[in-house]
Formats: C-alpha cells, sequence, structure tokens
C-alpha cells in the first residue's frame, strides 16, 4: 500500500459520491440510498478500502454529536409524558417486530436483538430533509413525529451502550444489561458534571475561540469522548452523542452546528460508502428478496406505530398515516448498529450488513416518496378503513 | 393576537398565531435563520406554504409590517414587538419637545434609553436608522423602539399630546 493507492481510490470514491450526489438532487432524494449504492458499486475499483474507514468512524462521531448537539433536555422534560408514551408505542410496535422478523429469519437471539434495533430506528437526518424540502414544518403531525425521534435517539443510545456490554458477555442476561446501564448513566452523569462545573470557563473560552480553534476543540472533545466511551465498553457513537448534549447547553451552539455542518456532510458521506464496501455482493445477491419483504414490513410498522400513536393524540385518519410514512425511512442509525454487531463479533452479525443495507436502501427511498408523494394512497386506505366522513371529522 | 410557540427539535422553532378574521397562521424559523410562513386553508392539518425567507429578507419584510417605512394610522400607537419591546410612534407637535431639535441635541437615547430606529416624514420621505444630527420637524412621525419603562421616561420628558403611559 502507497499513498499514490491511497489518492486513487479516494480520487474514485469522490468522482462516485459527486455523481452519486448529483442524482440524488436531480430527483431531489436523500442522498444516502445514493452513497450507500456508490460505495457497493465502488468494491472493485477500490484497493485499499481501509482508508475509509477512520474517516467513517469520523462520520459515525461527528452525526452522533451534531444529533446530541440538537437534542434538547428541555423539549423532552416539557413533554415528558405525551413523547414517552408515544415512544414507548412506536419502540414497542417496531423492536417488536424487528425481534420477531430476526428470530424467523434463523439469526441467533443476540444478533436478532441488534437486527431489531437496525429495523426499529428511523433516520432523523432523512426526516429532517423531508420536513425542510417539502415544507411540512407546520403540519399536525411533524411535532409527533419530531418528539418520537427524539425518544428515539435516546433510546438508541442506551441501547448501544447495553448491548455492547451484552455482546461482550455473550449473552442476554440480566448482569450484562444492568451494567451497561449503570455504566452509561455513571459515563453520561460524569460527563454532565464535568460540563456544568466547566460550563462558565468553557462558555468563555468557546465565546473568544475563533473558528479555527473552536474546530480542532470540538473534535478533540467528540473524539475523546468517543475513545472514552470505547474504553468503558461503552459504543462509541454513545461517547460522541453525549459530548454534543454537553456543548448543547452551551450559547454557542448555533455557531458550532454551522462551523460543523460541512465536516458532517463529508465525513457522513464516507460512511455510507464504508457501509457499502463492507457489503459482501454474494450474500447481496442471495438476500435481496428477503431484505425487500423485511423493508416492506417495516413500513407496515412504522405506519402501525403511527397509526396507533396518531389515533391516541386524536388525530384524523389521513394525518395518522401521514405521521407513519413520515416516520418510515431507515438510515445512519441501523448502519451504527449493524457496525456495532460486527466491530463486537456478534455470532452471526456477518449476515446482518447485506440484509439491513437492502432494507436502508428500500425505505430510505420509498419513505420520502410516500411522504412526497403518498396523498392517492392515503385517500385509498383512509376510504378503505373508514368511510371518508368519518375520518374527516 | 396570541402567538403560541412550540419547539421543533432539529427543525427550529414554531409561532402559531389567529388572526381576528380567524386565519390561522404559523411561522416557522429554521435554526439557520430562515422563515417559513404558512396559512391554513381547507386542511386543518396541512397547511399551505405561502414562502420562504433568508434571515435578511425576514428583517426587511419585518420591519416593512412593523410600519417603521409607512405608519398608516399618525395617531399616537404603539406596538408590543415583544414580550416587554414597544414599538411606538409620537408625531411631532409644533409644542412638541421634540420640534425644531436634533435627536443628538435631545440625548435621547442615553437620557431615556428609547432607540429612535425611523423618522416619517411626510407622505412619502422615510428615514430609517437616523443619524443623531437629524432635526426633527413639526409634523415628522418618530418611530421608537425600547421598553414601557423607557417609554414613559421619554413621555415624561415630553409635552407630547396622546394617552398618557400605555
Amino acid at each position: 500500500m502507497g499513498p499514490e493507492n491511497a489518492l486513487r481510490d479516494l480520487a474514485i470514491i469522490f468522482a462516485v459520491l459527486f455523481l452519486a450526489a448529483a442524482v440524488a438532487r436531480r430527483l431531489s432524494q436523500s442522498v444516502v440510498p445514493f452513497y450507500i449504492a456508490a460505495g457497493v458499486a465502488l468494491q472493485p475499483l477500490i484497493r485499499e478500502p481501509e482508508i475509509v474507514q477512520v474517516f467513517a468512524l469520523l462520520g459515525v462521531g461527528v452525526l452522533l454529536f451534531v444529533i446530541g448537539l440538537e437534542f434538547s433536555l428541555a423539549f423532552l422534560t416539557r413533554n415528558a409524558g405525551p413523547l414517552i408514551r408515544a415512544g414507548l408505542w412506536d419502540l414497542g410496535i417496531n423492536y417488536g417486530l424487528g425481534l420477531a422478523a430476526g428470530l424467523a429469519i434463523g439469526l441467533p437471539w443476540l444478533a436478532a436483538c441488534f437486527f431489531a434495533g437496525a429495523f426499529y430506528i428511523t433516520s432523523s437526518v432523512i426526516v429532517a430533509k423531508s420536513i425542510m424540502d417539502e415544507g411540512l414544518a407546520a403540519n399536525a403531525e411533524t411535532p409527533a413525529a419530531l418528539g418520537i425521534l427524539v425518544f428515539e435517539d435516546l433510546s438508541i443510545a442506551l441501547f448501544l451502550a447495553v448491548m455492547a456490554g451484552v455482546a461482550a458477555a455473550g449473552s442476554v442476561t440480566l448482569a450484562p444489561i444492568a451494567s451497561g446501564i449503570a455504566r452509561s448513566v455513571a459515563f453520561a452523569g460524569g460527563l454532565l458534571l464535568l460540563a456544568h462545573v466547566g460550563r462558565r470557563p468553557l462558555g468563555r473560552w468557546l465565546r473568544r475561540a475563533d473558528d479555527e480553534h473552536l474546530v480542532i476543540f470540538l473534535f478533540f472533545w467528540l473524539i475523546a469522548a468517543a475513545a472514552a466511551a470505547h474504553a468503558l465498553e461503552l459504543s462509541e457513537a454513545v461517547g460522541a452523542f453525549l459530548a454534543g448534549l454537553v456543548v448543547a447547553e452551551t450559547d454557542e451552539k448555533p455557531r458550532v452546528e454551522r462551523i460543523l455542518v460541512p465536516y458532517q456532510q463529508l465525513f457522513a458521506a464516507l460512511f455510507f460508502v464504508a457501509f457499502g464496501l463492507m457489503i459482501d455482493l454474494g450474500e447481496l445477491r442471495s438476500v435481496w428478496a428477503l431484505g425487500l419483504g423485511l423493508a416492506l414490513l417495516g413500513l407496515v410498522g412504522k405506519v402501525l406505530a403511527g397509526w396507533v400513536i396518531g389515533w391516541r393524540q386524536g388525530m384524523r385518519a389521513a394525518t395518522r398515516l401521514r405521521l407513519g410514512f413520515l416516520l418510515a425511512p431507515r438510515g445512519e442509525f441501523s448502519i451504527v448498529v449493524v457496525g456495532a454487531a460486527v466491530a463486537l463479533a456478534v455470532p452471526a452479525a456477518e449476515r446482518l450488513p447485506a440484509l439491513v443495507a437492502i432494507y436502508v436502501l428500500a425505505l430510505s427511498l420509498v419513505g420520502p416518496l410516500l411522504v412526497s408523494h403518498g396523498d392517492p394512497l392515503i385517500r385509498v386506505l383512509t376510504r378503505v378503513t373508514f368511510d371518508s366522513r368519518t375520518a374527516g371529522s | 393576537m396570541e402567538i403560541r410557540e412550540s419547539d421543533l427539535p432539529g427543525v427550529g422553532k414554531k409561532f402559531a398565531g389567529e388572526t381576528a378574521a380567524g386565519e390561522k397562521i404559523v411561522i416557522v424559523i429554521q435554526h439557520d435563520g430562515t422563515r417559513e410562513l404558512y396559512r391554513f386553508g381547507e386542511d386543518p392539518d396541512r397547511p399551505e406554504g405561502i414562502t420562504e425567507l433568508t434571515d435578511g429578507e425576514a428583517h426587511q419584510i419585518g420591519a416593512v409590517l412593523s410600519g417603521a417605512y409607512f405608519q398608516p394610522v399618525s395617531e399616537d400607537a404603539v406596538l408590543e414587538v415583544m414580550q416587554g419591546l414597544h414599538l411606538r410612534w409620537f408625531p411631532v407637535t409644533p409644542a412638541s419637545f421634540f420640534a425644531g431639535h436634533s435627536i443628538g441635541e435631545l440625548q435621547i437615547r442615553s437620557r431615556t434609553g428609547v432607540s429612535v430606529i425611523a423618522i416619517i416624514r411626510g407622505q412619502r420621505r422615510h428615514l430609517p436608522n437616523p443619524s443623531p444630527e437629524e432635526v426633527l420637524e413639526a409634523g415628522d412621525t418618530v418611530v421608537a423602539l425600547g421598553t414601557v419603562e423607557q417609554m414613559e421616561r421619554l413621555l415624561s420628558l415630553t409635552d407630547v399630546p396622546g394617552p398618557g403611559g400605555s
């Protein structure tokens, strides 16, 4: 391996990414499925797939950091009751369906638990993009959807922390789950305490620091937190998420967000490509039909969850369906979960990447399409399930 | 009009209100400063988007809406911009404390805290952000921004006619 190979590989990767982004833009779709497909297509061309691994790791870090940054503790506490109820319905229906499906396709327990996590978790990135692009910010289903995403962010962070402990112990038993929860709570508590004690000097320093200095500090902070979490046998994604949560409590949040956006876009692109590169092509060919079937089930799960949550919150039938469609896309989190399963050497985890790749590709395309062009389907479904007059009341 | 504020995590903030005519309006301010304007038509769950504004455009249009450039009522008028922050139009009468003096001479800001953000002179001439040297004339309307206390301090300095206090 020489630097000329690395440069050659990166040049090819960015050329293909450029085309993928152009196609996504042209079709007004999220870049996520196109980047993953680019990674799969790049496999025969890349001699040193390892070179994107470090970038992919940074991609997970920056993605989770930004999600932590946008995570609002105030929002969570203000809306705790309805938010937790809605989040639990979504978790129960979709994690439950995922677990049943994982076991039904012959995955062992532990791998099925990871698969269920990937099956359950909606892509915050794609949903946020749909809301902005389609102008859904004032729609009735949007606050409920965003509330569910907040709950999901928190539950997947806890899930990763717990599952890392469980995978290390090798079985789904109470002790590693309890220790995983205890360690993540201790870690989060320690970080937040540190942030509280150091908040004033940190805030003052952040205010004075110029952009150049701030970028270096942010990367130090998120990587150090990720490394510390990793050393504690929590997932590095959890560390980065909590690091973002700490910075979110300072006044410099908007500036930090503005500075990190280009890095997030760059490293996330390489993260999706790296996922595409690690997929076994033979496996992909043998599981595509199964993956599509699971994607259909994943869509049904979110529509069902949207229907139940919307019904309990007094939404009209069409709005309940729109809530389900909005929550349908899966993306970055599903890949993070699969990445964790592979990194932890969970038995049968090698079956997951190809399966979840099909699943994510299908739902990251179909979900936003249902949001933008799903009205005829919604009309048909509301007519089938209800008389349209009662649905409208 | 009551304006309800709520968070949209990851998107921004939402402000919803209903006009006296019964029309529901929603303004969403995204984290990057983009403003989205919506009004609700037939479907109460799905508004029609009116337009999208950049941060700068929103400031310009906001100034037009608040009457900084043109205010049809020449009477002494008060508008609550935000909680505790008022925009007020003072007509300058010939007998007024203001008439014939420059803003700098009057030391309006240092004595009261109120900022003069525009002067409306006649039908057509508007002077946004006037310099301290600008001399106020009888017949002008002064557009001032400040808190209730600051406005009262200004009123106590003047013999501006109109409803005392606010």
